[in-house]
């Protein structure tokens, strides 16, 4: 369909339309474009035109209301982040990368204490507050943000406050990249926790952390300090008794004593459960040992009164002070006069008195060091072995068994004695390790034996089984595997406890047992009569022999009184059907009243002390020749 | 309303009936019989409901076979005017969704500022799923039928049926006329996207 008119018409029409379209250069398209031409054609370029028109309109339209929205939705998400952030009380800071700047709210300024500014700073502003210790930690997190290392940054340091001390902060943040990955901002939070860092939340003292930072305040300055540790045993047996309200009564009690009997100057701080410090600084030209040990006996005096504990009436609470002064060890570190001072307030427990740390301390905390790495490179490298002390049968003389006890000699410090390093191995958590070592190479034994010497020969070999072992996962599966990776019958093993197993979980304590005893390996109640056993409490154990204890033994034959209660035990066993082993025999009078009494095992010194593996052949073979070992019963 | 509309009516009577059944209808209607409807123009709704109404009286016959026969002369004529909206479809459906927005852009681009703010659109269509449209009209001519009757025209233009049921009815007193449209058969997939009917 073509246009009807002339050119001239034609072009009015266009230049019309073209001239009426001029007013859009402004962004005007609220218009109607008309012509004036009966024209078909040019009418319908005119409608179009106006149609076109009116789809700009209405998307123009469309994009106001969206940006509305937008802007509607951005308002209402920063109002929201806003109130977030205002609640949790945490100061923001936007670090914009490529320009070195970083902004901070005016929360982040106030936490620190300084004037509120609009202006950005450089990051400096923010790492030169921060604490020389912590400065580094604080600069490699944010490294690790930097360099993708880390998805978020999580970083606690002090910063230091404009009133002079420091606060504790916990700064998280995350990155935003450009296209290639590269890092454009960074942004995130820093919210102070001070309080629940230094602060014991249950008295509202300063805490070990405190302690340890106002230790190392005081060093950096070079200036002299004591500390001393006070536990209160009786809070930790209080706790179990007193309902929650009572026992906050009595520790604010405790607290308030001892804030009220130290120097107003000294630093009062709750480090445990039931153990406060005191921390003072020393200053000026006074005696740092004269003040420390009247703190210390003004705080023993002090506690000397009783506490009125609610529904316990008068209580004094006993106390044991361990004290440290600061020129006892010098060019060492907070956490080791924190130790230290551990060490002091240990031997203060036992021996009940004040104890201050000195030169012993220190060489007695230097041998235990050096004692427990001895215990860790002797599980692995043979330091620690079993020896092995027989057994035999009262009457017949006959070899019988043998006891495995542990034997640490090890190059740089000799032989070392069970009594120091069994309790060693179980304050540095190694009496786990420590047993299995025995225990494995104690089966490896059992299985020479019965391949060489022994072979044919009923015996066994018992092997002593420490309360932390037996309560540990999978004890039994442990025994179990170590037998089969030796090919050991389990009749060989004997397995000896004491009865401070059962104090702790009986009920676990039973059941490994019982695990044990199925599969044939018998169990010794070791030590027996030191405890609280009674005949009752023996009929539910899972036992098999009871092992009557050294003291009952010594000077048997010259005591009445001993040699009833053997009977007793004797009786009482054959009542419960248990084999029964005596421990600690040394004299031929007291083998010779043993038997009186009746046939038993024998184990001490009177026929042998324990041996290393390599003497045991010949003892065995002096034995088996002197038909000492023969037909062994099930019972002795 | 779009004069297109108006002309398009006009000329089908005046083919139909020549100059007198024209002046008979104009007359009827109460519109000056020397008036002269331009497509790029608005004009009353209500003019052309009184016309619409006079071509019945005056041929006899009955408002939907009016609607037929108008639709198909509408189509003719909006084919000739705009081809390319008949060639951007490629079914009758599209066509139909798309027909809504072609009618309320280019009714409300004739308007004035101050008129647009007063009228919404009369129709608005979606896809419920393929094969079925609903359609909703808004307008005081209630001219459902017409709707109808340009609708199964289009399909016929594009060779396919489709039926049209009325869930509401402006006419029955609903707020609005509401059609929900189904295509039973295949549609026809045109290359050209041109209707396989000559024009």
């Amino acid at each position: 369909m073509s246009y009807s008119g002339s050119d001239s018409e034609l072009q009015s029409l266009i230049a019309s339309i073209a001239d009426q379209l001029c007013d859009t250069v402004d962004n005007k398209f609220d218009m109607h474009v008309s012509i004036d031409s009966d024209d078909v054609q040019g009418q319908k370029l005119s409608l179009l035109v106006n149609f076109l028109l009116e789809n700009v309109r209405r998307n123009m339209s469309q994009l106001e209301q969206l940006n509305n929205r937008l802007e509607h939705k951005v308002k209402e998400r920063t109002e929201l982040l806003d109130l977030v952030i205002s609640g949790s009380d945490d100061g923001v800071w936007i670090w914009f990368f490529n320009q070195d700047r970083v902004e901070f709210s005016p929360k982040w300024h106030a936490m620190v204490g300084e004037p509120v500014t609009d202006e950005s700073q450089d990051l400096n502003h923010w790492l030169q507050r921060v604490h020389p210790r912590d400065r580094a930690d604080l600069q490699g997190a944010i490294k690790a943000l930097l360099e993708g290392r880390e998805n978020n940054l999580t970083a606690e340091y002090r910063i230091r406050h404009a009133s002079g001390g420091y606060r504790w902060m916990l700064c998280r943040g995350a990155c935003q990249r450009d296209e290639n990955g590269e890092p454009t901002l960074l942004a995130g939070t820093q919210t102070d926790i001070t309080s629940m860092r230094l602060v014991d939340q249950r008295t509202g003292l300063p805490n070990e952390h405190f302690l340890r930072e106002r230790m190392e305040d005081v060093m950096d300055k070079g200036a002299s300090f004591y500390l001393i540790l006070i536990a209160f045993h009786q809070l930790d047996s209080l706790s179990e008794s007193l309902d929650h309200s009572g026992l906050s009564t009595l520790q604010d009690d405790v607290s308030r004593r001892l804030i009220g009997t130290v120097d107003v100057r000294s630093v009062v701080a709750k480090i445990s459960g039931n153990t406060f410090a005191v921390f003072g600084q020393v200053r000026g030209n006074d005696d740092p040992t004269q003040l420390m040990e009247a703190e210390c006996d003004a705080i023993a005096t002090s506690f000397s009164e009783p506490f009125r504990i609610q529904s316990y009436g008068d209580h004094v609470m006993n106390t044991a002070i361990g004290a440290l002064e600061s020129t006892e060890l010098a060019n060492t570190s907070a956490e080791e006069m924190i130790n230290a001072a551990w060490s002091a307030l240990r031997y203060a427990k036992k021996r009940g008195e004040i104890c201050f740390y000195d030169q012993q301390h220190r060489d007695v905390s230097a041998r235990r060091v050096l004692i427990e790495q001895k215990i860790r490179s002797g599980i692995r490298d043979g330091g620690i072995a079993p020896w092995f002390q027989p057994i035999f049968a009262g009457r017949t003389k006959a070899l019988v068994g043998f006891e495995a006890l542990a034997r640490m000699d090890c190059p740089g410090v000799g032989t070392v004695s069970p009594a120091e390093f069994i309790p060693a191995a179980e304050q540095s958590g190694l009496m786990g390790e420590l047993g299995e070592c025995i225990l494995s190479q104690s089966i490896a034994m059992a299985k020479s034996l019965t391949a060489g010497v022994l072979r044919g020969e009923p015996f066994y070999i018992g092997v002593n089984v420490s309360a932390m072992q037996l309560l540990s996962e999978g004890f039994a599966s442990t025994v179990f595997r170590l037998l089969n990776e030796h090919q050991l019958s389990p009749e060989f093993l004997r397995l000896e406890v004491t009865e401070s197993v059962f104090v702790g979980n009986i009920d676990i304590a039973k059941t490994e047992l019982s695990k044990l005893r199925n599969a044939g390996i018998k169990i010794a109640l070791d030590d027996f009569g030191t405890g609280y056993s009674s005949l009752s409490y023996l009929r539910h154990l899972p036992i098999d022999v009871l092992k009557i204890d050294r003291s009952f033994i010594t000077d048997l034959e010259q005591q009445d009184s001993k040699a009833a209660i053997v009977e007793t035990i004797v009786s009482l066993a054959r009542l419960l059907e248990l084999d029964v082993v005596a421990e600690g025999v040394e004299t031929e009078a007291e083998l010779t009243a043993l038997n009186a009494i009746s046939a038993m095992s024998i184990q001490g010194f009177y026929f042998s002390r324990a041996l290393p593996e390599y003497e045991l052949g010949p003892l065995i073979e002096h034995n088996l020749n002197s038909r000492r070992v023969v037909n062994l019963p099930a019972r002795v | 309303m779009i004069g297109i509309i108006q002309k398009v009516l006009l000329d089908l009577l005046e083919e139909t009936g020549g100059a007198p059944l024209v002046t008979d209808v104009l007359r009827r209607a109460e519109v000056p019989e020397d008036v002269t409807y331009r497509i790029d123009q608005n004009y009353s709704d209500d003019e052309f409901h009184r016309l619409l109404q006079a071509s019945g009286e005056a041929t006899g016959l009955s408002e939907s076979e009016l609607c037929v026969l108008y639709a198909k002369a509408f189509l003719t004529r909006a084919r000739e005017l705009f081809p390319r909206f008949f060639e951007m479809s490629s079914s009758s459906e599209e066509f139909l969704l798309r027909q809504a927005t072609i009618h309320a852009v280019m009714a409300s681009g004739l308007k004035t500022s101050e008129d647009r703010k007063a009228v919404t659109d009369k129709f608005s269509a979606e896809q419920v799923r393929p094969g079925f449209v609903r359609v909703s009209y808004r307008s005081a001519n209630k001219l459902c039928e017409l709707y109808k009757a340009l609708a199964h025209e289009v399909a016929s233009l594009y060779g396919e049926k489709l039926q049209i049921s009325c869930e509401h009815c402006m006419k029955r007193g609903d707020a609005e006329c509401r059609f929900a449209i189904n295509w039973q058969t295949p549609r026809s997939v045109h290359s050209s996207g041109m209707a396989v009917a000559p024009v």
